[in-house]
């Protein structure tokens, strides 16, 4: 009977503390997040931050895939040799807006740009015994870098594109397309603003990172756009005067090896001037959709007839870097690490300062000095350097880029500034080409969800 | 006779003589014979047999013992007083909520599943043994993969983000559940339940109306199962021996090309396009799917002890499963283990344990929503590839070979899990009046998973091109509760009498994960697959994720005369998965019942109709199934170049909450003739508000969506259950035959959520408001023109372009009248079960015709329905012509009604013979039962389903896009035999 008593009073205790002391079990430590509020305190933070705009351009919505097979199946660059309907669309010159890859390929540019804005409203204003000027400098840079490169690249596909320029959720949910002109204006000022912080390339490892040089470098391609041609060749010859000439050997190795620039472990060609990291432990899907799949790849995209061609007839050293097999069966060869996934992607590259500035020249009349650029990649490519009097020099230039730079998502673009798209693809694509199929559309989300955004004719 | 009073007469005292027995003739020692009002009392021995001295006067003896309900038998004259005692039957009480109420005076609706019909089907999991045997209660097997997800909807899906699963309580313990996988496999899932042995089962129900859920606060949503599992009895141990062996095919297997068929269609295809034909190889004939299917072979063995003696009565089972499945590269093994007991430790204080521990190795295929998987493959690849070369290589195609497929990779995935409850049920007090006393009851429950996936992907497979990959993941999570609770039974008088509960729970989850990547294997040894070979090792993570919840609930239950009942129950849930100003969330019910048939003016009718009850109920239960911490503003690190890099993840929102549901629920029991027939007809009515839905942004503000509560729902329905014996002479020995039939009819809709736009999902899935959930929205085709063969759509906006402008409602993965029919005919020593299913009025999406019947693709080979279709004009048919490429040839195969099919079937699911042995035969060989039994599974399936399966479930968990069929595998057709032993 005492037993029972003793028992009983013991286990009341019990409960009664139990009630009483309820611990906080609601409040759980959370070990793969922080809050917005925490962010952005310190200087480490902000390069951390920094460092994110890289990583969301490593989407696959932008150079971890898309930027490349999307605008190299929408061109004539290549062909689509897979299942996914999305990229038939492409192939075909098909898109419809309600495509599924299309709003992650809109969406990204608009991660970027909200980032970009955060940093540029909230990092100047980190106290200065949390950050220094350098690093504000620095990160400021390249938070407006990182928002140029994103608008260039929706302007360039959508045309007329949204333009946030601050991080204000309420705004920007109702904003609307803003006019061309207007965003290459904007993105010329964010090279500009960039230009200005960032360093100069110094090592190699700077490359992956944003840097005066390839905001410079930039700002000759967006110039090339907007048709101011003088401001495009300056831009071009300030880079080219930052490197060693082409032809020089620099202590033995010849450092501007075609090859070189696509080989994964070998890291990076000095010829890069911006180029997206990837590595075995943060790779890309680029390979494995190149890849046969009896190799181990997925095979869904592969290089279009046309190209074939012309690497074959003008490549030079560039055919066997760009491509392997022939006809039905050839194989995309700049994207190589099937393993990894490392093969970093190239934004922009020696060899371009070149040709824009060859085509700048050629826009202004200078036969003599775009011939004589021309020439200088042909050099290097070991291709013939025959160019006849005759010869349509703007023409030969856009052949020359279509070659230099086939699969790396220059072709689409090239094709839109040279005002031949509609002709090319015309051909490859006879049933299916509308000349209104040169920009994308707006993705149908985008048009329910803000009623102001307006579709691109033909949608 | 006579001597013996007048014995007692003379002498003032008087022996009592007796056995005590249980309900089914066993002899019970140990129970306790007592005189009432006294403290005198004795126990009876081991065959049950007692002797007490009664003083003259008294007027009552009790007998009780654990586990059975008490008696007091009048003395009267007699000296011999046999008794039998009844177990606490399960089919009197209703387990609800923290205490067992009794079935007559419950004001809520819930299903009693008869566990003992479940023993007899040879199912792998308990939630297959609920398919069709609750009303309200629809059970979806996602495809005839063992192991896999299953989908449980009690009274209709609620919700669009969160989850849609009931509740299950085990023993009290509220398990872990869903999928448990870290590798994306297709749409396959796993299930945490799939370590619980469906043989332990004493008991379960599924509770559907808020009056029975509430005091579950906000879990009660989609519904609670409680399942209790069993205790053994008292007496001498039972050992039973248990033993089935399955054999098992396909329900159904659809026809593809052969290889000439294929050669003629490929170059037809060619020729309606333009391009020239081609030369193409028919020597070999390969037929994919015979490779690929072959005979499932299932064997159960189970071994359980049970028994009891004084105060403590136990029960332990050990069993293992080993299930070879139908296609090849699948086998599932699992053992199971448990301890379960009961023990008086002292007056009014029982003690209750139970533990459960499974061990399961699923050895996996690649499949179900995976063109790689093994029957995709075997679907698409040509007939006229070999399966081996002359060389012996795999025969090569664009993808991988579907044997290579099946038998090259490794996938075993493991479960270790654990259950375990310890139950205290201490009673604080006897009150003087009967049956009122205060119990302090406390729970302390945990259930963990281990799971691991071990994969290993070969040179000779797609994935492991050019050197191997292997997954290594691991996963932990933990579960323990505390739930300390009273329960007070009390009475105002005779006729008032009030159940009173109040407590506390206290849960906390911790889910720990990991996993390693590991590439270049060193192929020249073929037995390093392990990542401690792998050459590089690249990538690898691990996480922890931490979940609180805390809740105060209480029920109070008002009784008249078991006449008028009436039910309040309440509960307040905080969960850390809610912003700190919506943490707690409040929940209650009410609910009333009148017992008709008590009434004095129904004396009448009572011969009739003996049980007639009307209950309602009305109450506010809620869903917390979702992600923790997905209401803060938050930026997440990640790498870039090798070194840390922030990107903001989420814009957040403060004030995400619960989603609630409003249920009502009104019904009528009935039972006639004495119980002979028993109806329970309901009509429910929930309206989901507050749906958790990622509110959709214009990408312009960074975001693409964050999640808010902003959507409502509405699930109605009626609910029949019809229980009988029409003809029972089981007593002279004649037939007997039992029925039991369920049936719900309901609609489900989409009520209202951001907009009216709908929400694309899946393949021909859309969120639709005023719509079910998983509608299907696609063009709407009109057939095949013919005069060009090819495919007619309607173009709803007269715009002459065919896009989703013009997509129309088709149908819905959604069912509204399905069932279960049991007959069960026994005559003497044997017992016929018949089981049938249906489902009628669901829609599937076959997307299996979007790849083998669009032919469209140069090299995929398609099904025999295009065999009908059109070549030449004037050819009436609804397969479109063959193109390759073409603008028409994409035209022809868009996204339309001619992938929405109907759905419905009824599905003989059971069919079972079983002999049992005459006892008399048995005693020599001291064996106490044997039953023989030989069933046959889904034998008969009724439908108009083109495709492999109607029950078929791709995206199984999915809550928008249920109902679609691609490349998932059938369920099985298997023929059953099984003996059951007990010593």
């Amino acid at each position: 009977m005492k037993a029972t008593k003793k028992l009983r009073r013991w286990t009341l205790g019990a409960v009664a503390a139990l009630m009483l002391g309820s611990c906080d079990i609601l409040e759980q430590p959370v070990v793969n997040q922080v809050l917005d509020v925490e962010a952005l305190s310190n200087g480490e933070q902000a390069i951390y931050a920094g460092r994110g705009l890289m990583n969301s351009l490593q989407g696959g919505g932008m150079y971890g895939q898309q930027y490349i097979t999307m605008t190299g199946t929408l061109s004539d660059e290549m062909r689509h040799s897979g299942s996914f309907l999305e990229n038939q669309q492409f192939d075909l010159n098909e898109v419809q807006a309600n495509n599924f890859a299309i709003p992650g390929i809109y969406g990204s540019i608009f991660s970027v740009a909200y980032q970009a804005n955060i940093m540029l409203e909230r990092v100047p204003l980190i106290p200065a015994d949390k950050i220094t000027e350098d690093e504000i400098t620095l990160v400021t840079g390249q938070a407006y870098f990182a928002r140029g490169l994103a608008f260039l690249q929706g302007v360039s596909l959508w045309g007329d594109f949204c333009m946030p320029l601050t991080s204000d959720f309420d705004a920007n949910l109702i904003i609307t397309r803003s006019p061309k002109a207007e965003v290459l204006a904007q993105v010329i000022k964010d090279f500009q603003e960039a230009e200005k912080r960032l360093p100069a390339i110094a090592r190699r490892e700077d490359r992956v990172m944003p840097s005066s040089t390839a905001a410079k470098a930039l700002l000759s391609r967006v110039y090339l756009m907007t048709g101011q041609y003088a401001e495009a060749e300056r831009y071009a010859t300030e880079v080219i005067a930052l490197f060693d000439p082409l032809d020089k050997n620099s202590g033995g190795r010849y450092d501007y090896d075609f090859e070189s620039l696509w080989v994964a472990e070998n890291g990076t060609s000095n010829e890069s001037i911006f180029e997206i990291a990837f590595s075995a432990i943060d790779g890309n899907s680029l390979a494995f959709f190149m890849e046969r799949a009896s190799a181990g790849g997925r095979y869904e995209f592969a290089p279009a007839p046309e190209i074939l061609t012309l690497l074959r007839n003008k490549g030079g050293v560039r055919l066997g870097s760009s491509v392997r097999g022939s006809g039905t069966t050839a194989v995309v060869r700049k994207y190589r690490d099937i393993q990894n996934g490392a093969d970093r992607v190239k934004v922009v590259r020696l060899a371009e300062m070149y040709l824009n500035r060859a085509e700048a020249r050629a826009q202004l009349a200078n036969r003599s000095g775009a011939v004589e650029d021309l020439l200088t990649v042909r050099r290097r490519a070991q291709a013939s350097t025959l160019v006849s009097g005759t010869d349509d020099i703007l023409q030969l230039i856009f052949e020359e880029r279509a070659v230099e730079f086939a699969f790396e998502g220059h072709r689409w673009y090239d094709l839109q500034r040279s005002g031949t798209i509609g002709d090319v693809m015309g051909s490859v694509n006879p049933d299916t080409w509308q000349e209104t199929d040169a920009l994308l559309p707006i993705p149908e989300r985008e048009l329910q969800l803000n009623p102001g955004m307006i579709q691109n004719p033909g949608y | 006779m006579l001597l013996g009073v007048g014995t007692s007469q003379l002498f003032a005292q008087s022996t009592i003589t007796g056995t005590v027995k249980d309900s089914e003739g066993e002899s019970l020692p140990g129970a306790t014979v007592a005189i009432k009002g006294t403290q005198k009392g004795t126990q009876t021995d081991i065959d049950g047999k007692y002797s007490i001295e009664v003083p003259a006067g008294s007027k009552f003896l009790t007998f009780s013992f654990v586990g059975y309900k008490m008696q007091e038998i009048e003395i009267g004259n007699r000296s011999t007083i046999d008794v039998s005692l009844e177990l606490e039957g399960n089919d009197e009480v209703i387990v609800t909520g923290y205490s067992p109420q009794l079935k007559k005076t419950f004001v809520g609706a819930a299903s009693v599943i008869d566990a003992e019909s479940m023993e007899k089907l040879p199912i792998l999991t308990i939630n297959q043994g609920m398919q069709g045997q609750a009303a309200g209660v629809q059970v979806v097997s996602s495809s005839g993969l063992p192991g896999g997800g299953i989908s449980v909807r009690v009274r209709g899906q609620t919700s669009l983000s969160a989850g849609n699963n009931p509740l299950y309580v085990i023993d009290g313990v509220p398990m872990v559940n869903g999928n448990l996988g870290q590798v994306g496999f297709g749409g396959q899932n796993t299930s945490s339940l799939a370590g619980l042995n469906p043989d332990d089962i004493e008991s379960m129900q599924v509770l559907k109306d808020a009056a029975a859920t509430a005091i579950y606060g906000a879990r009660a949503a989609n519904g609670v199962v409680v399942i209790t599992t069993k205790r053994g009895k008292t007496g001498r141990p039972t050992i039973s021996f248990n033993y089935t062996r399955s054999w098992g095919k396909e329900t159904n297997r659809i026809t593809m090309l052969n290889s000439s068929q294929y050669a003629t269609l490929r170059n037809e295809a060619r020729r309606n396009d333009g391009f020239p034909e081609i030369a193409i190889d028919t020597t070999i004939n390969t037929n994919w799917l015979n490779e690929v299917f072959k005979i499932a072979d299932i064997a159960d063995y189970q071994v359980t002890v049970s028994g009891g003696e004084g105060k403590t009565r136990y029960y332990a089972s050990v069993a293992h499963r080993n299930e070879q499945a139908i296609i090849i590269g699948s086998q599932f093994n699992r053992y199971n283990a448990r301890v379960n007991t009961e023990t008086s430790a002292s007056e009014g204080f029982i003690i209750r344990t139970s533990m459960a521990g499974s061990y399961d190795l699923n050895n996996r295929i690649n499949n179900d929503n995976n063109i790689f998987g093994v029957l995709s493959t075997a679907m698409l690849c040509p007939p006229n590839v070999p399966v081996f070369t002359k060389d012996g290589e795999y025969g090569a195609w664009q993808f991988a070979n579907p044997v290579a497929t099946a038998l090259e990779p490794r996938y075993a995935n493991t479960n270790l899990k654990f259950t375990g409850n310890m139950n205290f049920a201490y009673r604080l007090f006897k009150g003087k009046k009967k049956n009122e006393d205060l119990k302090l009851m406390l729970d302390l429950s945990t259930d963990y998973n281990g799971y691991i996936e071990d994969h290993y992907e070969p040179p000779t497979t797609t994935q492991g091109i050019p050197s191997g990959v292997g997954v290594y993941t691991s996963r932990n999570i933990l579960r323990y509760v505390v739930e300390p609770y009273l329960i007070y039974k009390g009475s105002f008088d005779e006729d008032n009498t009030f159940n009173l509960v109040a407590g506390m729970t206290f849960q906390k989850t911790t889910d720990q994960s990991s996993f390693t990547v590991g590439e270049v294997f060193p192929t020249a040894f073929n037995s390093l697959t392990y990542v401690a070979s792998a050459a590089q090792v690249n990538s690898g993570s691990s996480n922890i994720d931490r979940r609180g919840f805390q809740s105060y609930f209480g029920r109070f239950s008002y009784s008249f005369k078991e006449k008028y009942n009436v039910d309040v129950s309440g509960r307040a849930d905080g969960s850390g998965a809610f912003g700190p100003d919506r943490r707690y969330g409040m929940f209650w019910s009410v609910g009333a019942g009148w017992i008709i048939s008590d009434e004095a003016f129904f004396e009448d009718l009572s011969e009739t109709v003996n049980l007639l009850k009307l209950r309602a109920s009305y109450g506010l239960v809620g869903n917390d199934q979702i992600g923790n911490n997905i209401w803060q503003k938050s930026w997440g690190v990640t790498d870039y170049n090798g070194m840390p890099a922030s990107n903001v993840a989420r814009i957040g929102n403060p004030a995400l909450s619960w989603e609630s549901s409003n249920k009502f629920d009104v019904g009528v029991e009935a039972a006639f003739f004495q119980d002979k027939v028993s109806v329970n007809l309901g009509f429910y009515n929930t309206n989901t508000t507050g749906l958790l839905f990622a509110k959709q942004f214009p990408s312009s503000t960074g975001f693409f969506s964050q999640t808010y509560n902003i959507g409502k729902s509405n699930n109605r329905g009626v609910e029949l259950e019809v229980r009988g014996s029409p003809i029972n002479r089981s007593t002279t020995g004649g037939l007997k035959w039992d029925v039991n039939v369920n049936l719900a009819y309901s609609t489900n809709e989409v009520v209202e959520l951001v907009d009216e736009e709908p929400i694309i999902s899946g393949f021909g899935s859309a969120v639709l408001i005023g719509r079910p959930f998983n509608s299907f929205y696609a063009l709407k085709s009109t057939g095949v023109d013919p005069a060009t063969g090819n495919m007619m759509y309607e173009d709803v906006n007269g715009d002459g372009i065919f896009n989703q402008e013009d997509y129309q409602f088709l149908g819905a993965g959604f069912t509204p009248f399905y069932g279960g029919i049991t007959n069960t005919l026994s005559w003497k020593n044997l017992s016929l079960d018949m089981f049938w299913q249906v489902n009628i009025g669901n829609e599937i999406y076959n997307s299996n015709w979007e790849f083998i019947q669009s032919m469209g693709s140069a090299v995929w080979n398609q099904d025999a329905s295009t065999l009908n279709r059109w070549r030449q004009a004037g050819d009436v048919t609804d397969v479109p012509r063959a193109g390759i490429g073409s603008a028409e040839a994409v035209q022809n195969n868009l996204r339309s009604s001619r992938f929405v099919l109907d759905g419905s079937f009824g599905r003989l699911k059971n069919l079972a013979l079983s002999y049992t042995v005459p006892k008399d035969l048995l005693k020599k060989a001291k064996i106490e039962s044997l039953r023989l039994t030989l069933s046959g599974q889904n034998l008969w399936t009724i439908t108009r389903y083109a495709g492999f399966d109607p029950e078929v479930s791709t995206f199984g968990e999915s809550n928008s896009a249920a109902g679609t069929d691609f490349l998932t595998l059938p369920q099985l057709q298997m023929f059953t035999a099984g003996i059951n032993l007990k010593f």
